[in-house]
Formats: C-alpha cells, structure tokens, sequence
C-alpha cells in the first residue's frame, strides 16, 4: 500500500493509491494500513466471493458467429511527448537567458513570449506548469503515496535553476501566465510604494497556503485557482474565468498583477534570482545616471541610485532597527497565532475534515437532510473511527502548519520592514534582482548600447527618450545620454 | 514602513515620525491579529448541503422512487417477525416441513425452528446452489455441479456424480423419479435419474421442433419448479417471464411482462426465485426492484407479499453490501406450511415471515 | 545587521552574505530536487475513476472543466448481458421496446442499440453524445450486469494536476494511474481475480 509500484495493483483491497489520506509518521502508517487492510480484506473476501459468483457467467452463447466488440482506450499523452515538453522548456528557458543577458532585445523576448503563450498556453494547455509544479512536489514530500513523475519536477527545477544563475527568465518569455499578462500591459501605473509592499505579503501567504494544503492533502490550491487556464482550454467555469478577465482588465494599468501580488512561485524564482550569477543589467557598461531608464519599468523594478542624497542620522537608523528587531518576535508570534486560529477553517477544505464534521453534524441535528458525501460514506461502509483519525491528522497538521506558516509570514513581514527601512549605498541605477521578471523593456532605454552601435539617432527609444527630456531641460540628447543632466 | 521617497529624503527631524510609524505597524499587527480572529467567527460553518458541484436537471437523474412503494390494498400479506440467522453469506432458504427452517451459507447448512431457534448446523462441502426437502427425512442439497441427499441427521445418504463441464446449478425440483435441475452455466434444464443421479436428458438450447424459445440466463439466476398440475415451471429470467414444459422439455406456454410496474418482471434476470403453493400459485421473488409478489397458476398477478421498501429495510447497508458486485442477490423465498411466506435477507443476515392477511 | 555609514566594509559584508545564501539557496535547490528524484516515478500519472468505487452522483458531468465531460460511459461487452430489455437503455416505464425517443433512457441519446441475433442485442456509447451523467450507468448497476461504468477518456482529458471531478468525488472513487495503464477495465479488475482465468472462455463463447 506504501509502494508507488502498487498502483497497478487494482483490486479493491488496495486501491485508492494516491487520495489516501494516510500522512502518519511511517510506523503509524504501517499500523494503520495494517489495521485498514485487515479491516478491509474481512469485509471484502465475503463480497468478493459472492461477486466472483456473479461474474463468471460466460457471455450469451451467440449462435451467428458474432464477435464481441474490444472497449476502446484512448491513450494519454505519450510519454515521449512529455519529454518533448521538457526539451521545448529547456530550450525556450536557454534562449531567454540568452536574449537577456547577451542579446538584450526587448523585441526577441517578446517574440519568445508570443510563442511560450501559444505553446505552453494554448497547445499545451497550462498542466503541468512550474507554478503548479510546487504543489506536486510538496505532495510526493510530505506523502510517500505520491511520486511526483520526473517530468514534472524538471518542470520545477529547471526554471529555478536558470533563475540561480539568470536571473527570472522563465517570467520574461516562457511561463504562459506571464506572458497572457505582458500583452495586455497598455497604461501601466505607478503603485504606491507601501501598497506594493503589502501586496508583496501575498505570494508568500499563497506559497505558505498551497504547501500546507498539499501537505495535508487537502488539493492544489494554486490550480484550482488559476485565472488564465480557463482562457488557454478556451473553456471552463464561469467564476473563474470572470477571474481571468479580472486580471486581465486590471492587468492593462497594473502590469503583470498575478506575476507580482500572487504568484507563489515567484517567491521561489526571487530567492533564486536575487543570487543570480548573470543577471539582466540595464546598462551594458557603465552607468552614467542619465535616468532614461528611470520609467521604463512598468513593474518599477528599477531601483534608483541614492548615492549622494542626503542621508538620515545613523543613530536615529540604529534605534529604529533596534525596535524592529524587538517587535519581530511579537510579529512572528502574532503571525503564528492568526495562523492557528485560521487552521480550524482551513482544514474544512480537507475532504475528511468535511466529511467527518457534516456527519458530526448530522448526529447531533437528525433533522438536517442527509448530504450526499455522507450518504455516500455511510453506503461505502468505511469505519467511522478511521474518518475520524484521518480528519484530526489533518487538523493537527493543519495547526502545526498554520503556527509555522503564521510565523514565517510574520518574519517575512518583519524582514521586509527592516529590508526597507535600512538604506543601501547604490551607485547606479540597478534592476531589483530579486523581482525583476528580465523583460529587458529597461535595456532599449539605455543609450550606451546604442551610442556604442552608433544608432543614437531618432527613431531609437532612448534617442526618443532622451530627446524628450532634452527639450524640457534646454539641452541635447547627446548631453542627457551622457548623464549631464540639470 | 518607509516609502522609497523615505529611503532617500530621511533625516533627522524625521525621528519623531518614525516613532509614530512603529506605534502604527504595531496597531496594523494588531489589527491584523484581530482580523484573522474576527474571520474565524466569521466564517460560515460548514453546511452539509453537498459540496459546491452544480445539479443535474431531473433529466439526467434514475429515479425509480414511483416503483418502490407499493400500494396498500395490493399487499396480501404482512410482516410477522423475523429471526437472525447469523449465517454469513447465506443464500438459500427452504422450509422443510418437519424439521424447520433451512438457511444455507458458504459451508453449512442450519435449520432453525418456526421461532427462530438454531436446531441444527450441518457442514457442507462447498457452497449450497439449491436446496430440496425431498420428505420428512431426506434433503437434497445442489452444489455447483453436483449433489447430495441427506437424511434427517445430516448424514449423506447419496452422492451425485459431476453434472458435466460448465454445470451451475441454480434450482431444483423433483417429480417421481426424476430431478430437474436449473443449470445456468449450460442454460439447460437437467434431467435426472433419481437413483443414480445419471443426467438422462438435457434442453434448453434454442430448439424450433419442440418449440423451445432457448433459455436467455444472463445472471446465474434460473428457478425452477413444479406445481401439482405436474408440469415444469422455469424462469426464463433474461427473457423476463416464466414458461411451462412438459415433463420432457417441450415448450407449452408462458406467461410474464416485461415491465416496472408491480405486475411485471423488471431489472436482468427475473423471477429470480419462485416458490409454488399447494394451489400452483407462484410467490415470486425479484431482484434488483427487489418485491415479493403473488401469481395464480396461469401468471394473473394476484398481490404482493412484500414490495421494494418493505423488503429492504436498510438501503445503504444493501448497496454496501454489493458496492462492487453486479446484482444484489436477492431474496429468497419459501413457504411454510402455515401459509406464512418466508424470505431471506442476504444483507442483514436475517429470516422474515410475512403472514397472509386476514380478509376484513 | 549592517548600518548605513561604513561603505566598503557595509558592501562587502553584504556580498559575502549574498554569496553564501546564493549557495544555500543552490543547495536547498538541490536537496529538493535530489528528495524528489529519489522518490519520482518515471512514468507520468493521469486521472482515472475506480468503476468498483464509483457511486454515481453526477458530478463527472458538472464537474468537468472540459465540457462535455471528459469522462465517459463506457461498455463492458464481456460482463454486458446483451438484454433484449437494456435497463440502461429503455425508460423505467417504456412504453415499447423499441428506439423511439420515448423509449430511451440516455437524455442525450448517446446509446446505440443494435440487434445481433434473437434475443441478443448490442449496445454501444456514442461518446460524442455521452456527457457522463452516469445514469445509465445506474440503471445498469441496479438491474443489469453493471457492464456501463464510467471511465476518464485520455483523449478528451486534459489531465489537470488538480482534477477538479476528484476534487468533488464523494465515493473516493478517482484514483491517479501511471499513464502506461490508463484506465481501469472493469472485466479486468474485478476483485475476482479469477475473472482473468475466465476471460478466454468469455471471448470464445461455446457454441
């Protein structure tokens, strides 16, 4: 019942593979499933028996020669064509890199995108993406029932590891979702900062839900609500696909809303790009802030240089990181007691938890109308003690799970309070590596690639750029280009 | 929190405002802490309305619910009690009249009095099929594909040999010194020589000189039996309807609709089981719409004994008890010599009579 | 905690933190990688219902984000009956046993009924017609040989990680499969094993 080899193993003693919702420590599990097969085999051996009576009747004894018709199985997916997949990720993940960092085209990119978001969006159809992917590989951690297939956890790692060493290339032109978004970025807007940052909770709120939900078994939370897959299957339910178009409607002021404020795996992909060993610059060489890039970000990802600006008082820094660092623990504490007091309604999204609690429910009301799951329960026979465990596992992993998930997002929490109130030296105008999605929109607005091609001329962005605020200054582009600016 | 406009501008006059901004990412904490508490109140408890999966119209839902409650008038009969076997797996159920009431299981056979109480419990060798009180001090007891005769103390009086490949016998019935036996392996009635347990002769195939419409067994349920008129009774049971033979396998006659309705045979295989009164009236026994009902001996549907929720008293334990067979096994049915009907209920392991109603 | 002021010990400091997390981060990479290969089946998974679990509620019709539904009746020819009255087929109260519209109990029409010899009939799903309603299926379960069940058909599935039929299955009944063994053949996978002994005797009928 532990072995993934099983799962071709169909009779009814030990199906049920993988929704199993057995996630003890192994000796429990062993105990259980040992209890739960006895269990099973001497309620099933009687019904197998009259069952095999049933069953071994011959078909009717045709007379005319007729055949009997083969049922027909339509094959999956080959699995030659899932591999396909992965070689197409690969593929499309080494030339982003390399658009980005070595070829700096905006235009190349976004050709790229243009055809991840008809192959991974429309022909593939989205499952599995990298995003999804986490929950897969949460699961086949937390449950030895569930192996997560190698294809799938290539499509995990690899755009991680490419975010190691590139930076976020998988958001810039591969992943389907980032790319429906991209497209329809008409008049991005300039969030305010402190809003930005408190949105920036929620992909980390996401990640900690979608975990402690595959953990327990309890469904794959980033799936079901996935706004754009409605859109690629160009089918789906109502609620979600108004979702989609949501994001989309929002997604023209607010660039890429889903990529910033919720995408879990961008929590992933920033832990790993911030490390990012080759990383998209803005500036091929050497920056000489003329600020043409300074709004060419839609994301307002490019982070300013603040060298030379007035500073605040260190002793009036220190002080209030010294509070900080007082009230971090009292945040984290906080977020691990709102975590826990959120388990108990969370674990209702667990099928057990639900399903136990209906037929509490049931007990103690007899005039509630019996539900069809817990008729369904009851008709299956299934002990109701098992249930019972099952559900206060879930509960108790639930607890656990929203104590350390609180605290961790109080610690996010607090370390982001103490990211932005502690100043950095920056001399340059820099991308923010940690969240910049290597659109390369920021590198056309440069000038020193194209001085140095000798295409300053108008009709290039950062000519027509630099124009603009030459005008307003009294000066010339080649002036502004040069970072002499007023 | 400070804002990026902060990062850059802050100085010193700034502190007091900083002060304030703690004070305040303290209050949001708190605020927070109290909302995540509020949303624990809040959030609606659980409803045991079924899940959030949109409803099929009517169009797409089976309901036979019409079909299981049966009318008043129509029941002839009413519930009179009922006895545990405690027999697992038990199958069939014979009253053998001076000795009791005879409930076969898996490897024994147990013989209870008209109260219930255990009297005997003899061992079988193998799974009881068929069962026929052939006098006071003798029983035949039908196996797969052969028999035995027993005598009023369990003991074997005779042994039958193999019926031949393929043999499952369902049903017995005895006239002079011939056994017919159902046998829906073959889809054949067998005919044999009591003494000897020889098979003299078979039918039952598709056979346009006698007549025979070929017997369509699609489940091993096939009844048989012999009213005093001293011709065959067998439960053609795929082609929903019971037909007459002569003694030697000619085709005379049959009677039995297709149908739901309470005069009908409904479902795969019915009658699966019949049992005939001294009158040569039928009390038929059906599977799936599970129903008890009364026939006269030319097939007018006289009344009912029991209907579908009368008979099975506990649904979810029924279905569980054939989640993953194809057919319930149905009840078997008997008939005392009080005229009280018996039957069997496979599920709940238990014996009901059901007594004739006395005419107001 | 670096302070603002000190500016080359502040940034190199911070460089080397940066590099010695950008390991960690490498690392834990690889430890989740290396946890997860070690346990990964080789072969890709896809949905599929358990036909002995399977209760019949309907929802692999609603359920579904394909629409029709993906899953599908499908017919066990070697356990059907080949019944001259399919309950599957007729109505609870049909009139006659005939074709007519009236007569059929599919609400969408998706059974083909076709005469192979008195009195034996065969009966077929169109799956284009099909949406998976199941109520064939339970017609067929509750009078017949239960040779209609349902099954996920892998041409019209798309296969999402978070099935959302699975999601709302009240039996239990969805189960994921290697794709090399896709579906679960009811004559396959009765509990009685000996079932499989009996196939060829099932597939050359005596005559």
């Amino acid at each position: 019942m532990d072995h993934p080899e099983n799962l071709g193993c169909l009779c009814c003693a030990s199906s049920g593979p993988e929704r199993l919702r057995t996630m003890a420590p192994a000796w429990r599990r062993c105990l259980f499933a040992l209890i739960l097969l006895s269990m099973l085999i001497g309620f099933l051996i009687p019904v197998a028996n009259l069952a095999a009576d049933e069953m071994r009747f011959p078909a009717p004894n045709f007379t005319s020669g007729y055949k009997l018709p083969e049922t027909t199985i339509p094959e999956p997916t080959s699995e030659a064509r899932q591999w396909i997949d992965v070689g197409v990720l690969l593929a499309t993940l080494s030339l982003a890199s390399w658009l980005a960092i070595k070829k700096r085209t905006r235009k190349g990119i976004f050709a790229l995108m243009v055809f991840s978001l008809l192959y991974f969006g429309f022909y593939k159809q989205g499952c599995v993406c990298p995003i999804g992917s986490i929950q897969n590989v949460t699961l086949s951690l937390f449950n030895s029932n569930y192996a997560v297939p190698i294809t799938v956890l290539l499509f995990f790692i690899l755009p991680l590891a490419f975010a190691l060493f590139f930076g976020r290339v998988f958001c810039s032109s591969v992943c389907a979702l980032g790319a429906i978004q991209d497209l329809v970025i008409l008049k991005p807007i300039t969030l305010p900062r402190k809003l930005t940052i408190g949105l920036s909770m929620i992909p980390y709120a996401y990640l900690g839900v979608a975990i402690l939900f595959a953990a327990t078994n309890t469904g794959f939370v980033i799936c079901r609500y996935d706004p754009f897959i409605g859109f690629f299957r160009l089918d789906g339910n109502a609620p979600y696909l108004y979702l989609g178009a949501g994001f989309l409607l929002s997604g023209i002021f607010i660039a890429r809303p889903y990529c910033r404020f919720f995408c879990p795996y961008g929590v992933l992909l920033g832990w790993m790009s911030q490390f990012a060993r080759w990383h998209l610059t803005i500036t091929p060489t050497e920056c000489v802030n003329c600020r043409l890039c300074e709004k060419s970000c839609p994301f307002d990802y490019v982070e300013k240089p603040n060298l030379g600006l007035a500073r605040e008082n260190r002793a009036v820094g220190t002080q209030r990181l010294g509070y900080l660092f007082c009230v971090l623990p009292l945040v984290i504490i906080l977020g691990g007691w709102v975590g826990h007091r959120l388990s108990v309604p969370m674990s209702r999204y667990n099928h057990s938890v639900m399903l136990a609690e209906n037929l509490l429910m049931e007990k103690s009301n007899p005039d509630l109308k019996p539900s069809l799951e817990t008729t369904t329960f009851r008709t299956q026979g299934t002990p109701e003690a098992k249930l019972m465990a099952e559900a206060q596992l879930v509960r108790s992993r639930m607890n656990a799970g929203g104590w350390l998930l609180g605290g961790l997002l109080g610690l996010v929490f607090g370390v982001k309070l103490i990211g932005v109130s502690v100043s950095r030296t920056q001399k340059d105008y820099e991308v923010d590596k940690t969240h910049c999605f290597s659109c390369a929109r920021c590198c056309p607005y440069c000038p020193s690639d194209a001085i140095h091609k000798g295409n300053f001329v108008p009709g290039n962005p950062a000519y027509d750029a630099a124009l603009t605020v030459a005008k307003q200054e009294g000066t010339t582009p080649e002036a502004v280009a040069k970072g002499k600016r007023a | 929190m400070a804002t990026g406009k902060g990062k850059i501008d802050m100085n010193e006059e700034k502190t007091g405002q900083w002060q304030r901004r703690g004070f305040l990412g303290g209050a949001l904490v708190a605020a927070g802490a109290a909302a995540g508490w509020v949303m624990t109140r809040l959030l609606p408890p659980p409803t045991p309305a079924s899940g959030n999966a949109a409803k099929l119209d009517d169009r797409f839902v089976y309901d036979i619910s019409e079909f299981e409650e049966t009318a008043a008038n129509l029941l002839l009969f009413e519930p009179a009690g009922e006895f545990a076997t405690g027999v697992d797996q038990a199958k069939r159920l014979v009253f053998w009249s001076g000795q009791g009431i005879v409930v076969s299981g898996e490897k024994s056979m147990v013989i209870f009095s008209a109260e219930g109480a255990r009297l005997k419990e003899w061992p079988l060798e193998a799974p009881t099929h068929c069962i026929l009180p052939l006098g006071k001090e003798s029983i035949l007891v039908g196996y797969s594909d052969r028999y035995v005769i027993l005598d009023g103390s369990g003991r074997e009086q005779f042994k039958s040999p193999n019926l031949g490949r393929r043999t499952y016998l369902t049903s017995v019935a005895a006239h002079e010194d011939r056994l017919f036996f159902a046998d829906a392996g073959n889809r054949e009635v067998l005919i044999c020589d009591r003494k000897s347990g020889d098979v003299l002769e078979r039918f039952g195939k598709k056979d346009a000189d006698r007549g025979n419409p070929g017997f369509n067994i699609p489940s091993p349920y096939f009844a048989i039996g012999i009213p005093p008129d001293g011709r065959l009774r067998v439960a053609n049971t795929g082609l929903l309807r019971v037909e007459t033979y002569t003694l030697d396998g000619r085709f005379v006659s049959s009677w039995g609709e297709p149908g739901m309705k309470i005069d009908r045979f409904c479902g795969c295989c019915n009658p699966a089981y019949f049992t005939l009164t001294p009158a040569g009236d039928f009390i038929t026994s059906e599977k799936g719409l599970a129903r008890i009902n009364v026939y006269g001996a030319d097939g007018k549907f006289k009344g009912a004994v029991a209907g579908p929720n009368g008979l099975v008293t506990d649904k979810e334990l029924a279905k569980r008890a054939c989640t993953d067979c194809t057919v319930g096994a149905g009840f078997d049915v008997t008939l005392a010599d009080n005229g009280d009907v018996l039957t069997l209920d496979p599920y709940r392991k238990i014996v009901r009579r059901f007594h004739p109603k006395t005419v107001s | 905690m670096p302070a603002p002021g000190s500016k080359i010990n502040t940034l190199n400091r911070f460089e080397f933190i940066r590099q010695g997390l950008g390991r960690v981060a490498a690392f834990g990479l690889g430890v989740v990688g290396g946890v997860t290969a070690f346990g990964a089946r080789k072969k890709n998974t896809v949905w599929q219902i358990d036909p002995m679990k399977c209760t019949q509620c309907g929802h692999c019709a609603t359920a579904c984000v394909v629409t029709p539904s993906a899953v599908k009746c499908v017919q066990s020819y070697p356990i059907c009956g080949y019944c001259r009255l399919c309950f599957g087929y007729f109505q609870p109260n049909a009139p006659e046993l005939t074709s007519a519209a009236e007569n059929q109990l599919c609400p969408t029409g998706a059974i083909e009924r076709k005469f192979v010899e008195d009195p034996y009939w065969e009966y077929n799903i169109k799956e284009d017609l099909c949406i998976g309603c199941s109520k064939c299926v339970k017609a067929c379960e509750m009078f017949g040989n239960a040779s209609f069940y349902l099954q996920v058909r892998h041409d019209r599935c798309v296969n999402c990680n978070d099935c959302s039929i699975a999601r709302q299955c009240p039996s239990d009944a969805w189960v994921r499969l290697p794709a090399s063994e896709a579906y679960l053949l009811k004559h396959m996978l009765h509990p009685a094993t000996q079932l499989k002994m009996e196939l060829p005797q099932w597939t050359t009928p005596k005559t």
